[in-house]
């Protein structure tokens, strides 16, 4: 079965007219794969390289690179701590310890419910509200460990 | 004190065009496709003394000037919004509370540089952010203001918004051209400065998010309202991200140059939490490193701070009052510039700010040695040089100034250790 299916491929082909060549076009294309996939897996990449005709390990490095994309499955709810200075002064550590005593992982891993990934994240631009976190796309200002429960409850819920 | 930065920023409707075309959005740019030419607006930047507040304080002006067309090739503009510098978080409040202004001040840019294609690059984390700014580029195009022939003058401009991929590193304005191009975001060498060669080998011209908002404010109150804000060497007012032991942490519009360290932060930021002092300050970012609480009273302005060895950056405030752990502070910013190092091989850059987190880790753990110590200090000077970008530099400056503000805190913790 195709990894790309015709929509997502017209989609493709939608983003790459906005951009000069298809290389341009291969961030904003990655993001919108990740979007409808979670991460980027190997497979989506070799079809993505036929489809822009590309070089796979080319693609496979620019993925790679980036914080913002994943090459590896992630959970269903990507959470990045900020542990830059500004939220360690406002105790952004002890909620990682928490955090990963709850879910009992490690920054960087999964849950094996695959629910949940862990992950620390280097200044999120929302300093004045330490701890900040950021889980999936939205953000979490002044973070405690009683939000952490209820975060890991409703996200739970869902 | 004049806010204009932030002045209608709490109106929760500022975001959507109609509100933003209440309050005057928009008028500087048709007040230049009316009456000015793409060669008058530079000059009137420059005379206005604008300098870049990205953290290299360029003027802008000259910054417009430098940039060499070829016969034959685009230039482009693109608006640097990756900010990722520890504790800065003014530029994310623009996009999100007022896009028209960014917008407009993209298209006065783009226009006096002769640009008709032009980027924003935001931070791939930005996600709102993003969505604002697209929604306000789709109002304003539909609106004319914006995209073909606006306002029936011929002149088109296409606005790209465009995804960073988060790093750290995007934000370093060649870096932020390759990942623009489709690279992984790796510096280049310089020259050619992007004014040459930039994005496609073509002219390009790289503005913070917050230099290009002034621009619409320049144009509009003219060059004499703005030359009178701040200081005579840095006009304008600045957005200061206050954040840490604080009680009032946020952002405040503050002229450059009128109040010292000190004054900003008791005036504005509500001075230090209830019981506690002041031990140490960032004054300009994580990049700028630390100052002692007995260096406050400092006037708070590009060139005061770069003589005493820091530096003004993005104007982020960061501050710790006399519970926070020094060592463990400097740690994190050696392991900042550790993981957030590009992939190009500059030996010294990789290589360094392992050596100094690792020693760093060490010492703060109570494990260390003096030989730990040495060796952070025998490291600090090989990356004074840097690599391809200043990284290196930038990490060594930072460590050192807390060694050198603070060597009781390293070497209590040495005395310390369990052993
Ligand atoms: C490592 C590094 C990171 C940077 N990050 C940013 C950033 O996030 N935002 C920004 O506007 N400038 C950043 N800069 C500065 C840019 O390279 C560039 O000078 C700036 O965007 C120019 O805008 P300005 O002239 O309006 O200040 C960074 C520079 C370096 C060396
Ligand atoms: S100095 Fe470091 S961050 Fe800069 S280009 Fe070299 S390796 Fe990359
Ligand atoms: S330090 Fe955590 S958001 Fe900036």
């Amino acid at each position: 079965m195709s990894k790309i299916n015709t929509v997502q491929k017209e989609k493709i082909h939608k983003i790459l007219k906005y951009y000069p060549d298809n290389q341009s076009a291969l961030l904003p294309i990655l993001f919108y794969l990740q979007d409808e996939n979670r991460y980027l897996d190997d497979m989506v990449l070799w079809e993505l390289c036929e489809i822009l005709d590309m070089n796979f390990q080319f693609i496979k490095d620019v993925a790679e690179y980036y914080v913002m994309l994943r090459t590896q499955p992630v959970g269903e709810k990507l959470i990045r701590v900020c542990t830059n200075v500004a939220c360690t002064l406002c105790g952004s550590e002890e909620l990682v310890e928490y955090m990963e005593e709850k879910l009992r992982i490690k920054v960087g891993e999964t849950s094996k419910d695959g629910k949940y990934s862990l992950f620390t994240a280097h200044c999120l631009a929302c300093c004045n509200n330490g701890p900040a976190i950021q889980v999936n796309d939205k953000y979490y200002k002044h973070i405690s460990r009683k939000d952490i429960d209820r975060l890991l409850e409703t996200t739970d819920a869902k | 004190m004049e806010s204009y930065l932030l002045k209608n920023i709490n109106l929760p409707d500022l975001k959507l065009l109609k509100t933003a075309l209440d309050f005057g959005a928009y008028n500087g740019f048709l007040k230049c496709l009316d009456s000015y030419s793409p060669k008058d607006v530079v000059e009137e930047i420059e005379a206005s003394g604008l300098r870049g507040r990205g953290g290299g304080w360029y003027s802008t002006g000259q910054k417009w000037n430098s940039l060499k067309r070829v016969k034959n090739k685009p230039a482009y503009f693109c608006c640097n919004c990756s900010e990722g510098e520890p504790g800065s978080f003014k530029d994310r409040l623009i996009i999100e509370k007022n896009p028209h202004l960014l917008l407009e001040g993209v298209a006065i840019a783009s226009y006096a540089l002769g640009v008709n294609t032009a980027y924003i690059c935001v931070r791939g984390e930005f996600t709102e952010a993003t969505e604002i700014l697209k929604k306000s580029l789709t109002d304003a195009k539909a609106k004319k203001l914006l995209g073909k022939n606006i306002h029936n003058t011929g002149y088109d401009l296409k606005i790209i918004i465009f995804r960073t991929g988060g790093n750290y590193i995007c934000g370093e304005e060649t870096a932020l051209l390759n990942s623009l191009e489709g690279w992984p975001a790796t510096p280049r060498e310089k020259p050619p400065y992007p004014a040459e060669a930039g994005l496609y080998g073509c002219p390009t011209i790289i503005n913070n998010v917050e230099t290009v908002s002034n621009i619409p404010y320049i144009i509009n109150n003219g060059v004499d309202w703005f030359s009178a804000i701040g200081c005579r060497e840095c006009p304008g007012n600045m957005l200061f991200s206050i954040s840490g032991h604080v009680k009032k942490p946020g952002v405040y519009e503050i002229p450059i140059g009128s109040f010292t360290l000190r004054e900003i932060i008791d005036q504005f930021a509500g001075g230090p939490n209830n019981g506690h002092s002041i031990k140490a300050v960032i004054p300009g970012g994580g990049s700028s490193g630390f100052l002692s609480q007995k260096e406050l009273d400092i006037t708070m302005n590009p060139d005061s701070l770069k003589k005493i060895g820091s530096s003004f950056g993005t104007g982020s405030i960061i501050v710790m009052g006399d519970q926070a752990d020094i060592v463990k502070m400097t740690r994190k910013l050696a392991k900042f510039f550790r993981d957030e190092s590009c992939k190009n091989e500059c030996e010294i850059c990789k290589k360094g700010s392992i050596e100094l987190t690792y020693h760093l880790l060490q010492i703060e753990k109570g494990e260390g040695k003096s030989e730990n110590l040495s060796k952070i200090h025998k490291t600090i000077e090989s990356m004074k040089d840097g690599g391809i970008c200043a990284m290196p530099q930038t990490a060594s400056s930072v460590i050192k100034s807390a060694l050198q503000r603070f060597p009781h805190e390293f070497n209590n913790k040495i005395a310390n250790k369990v052993s």
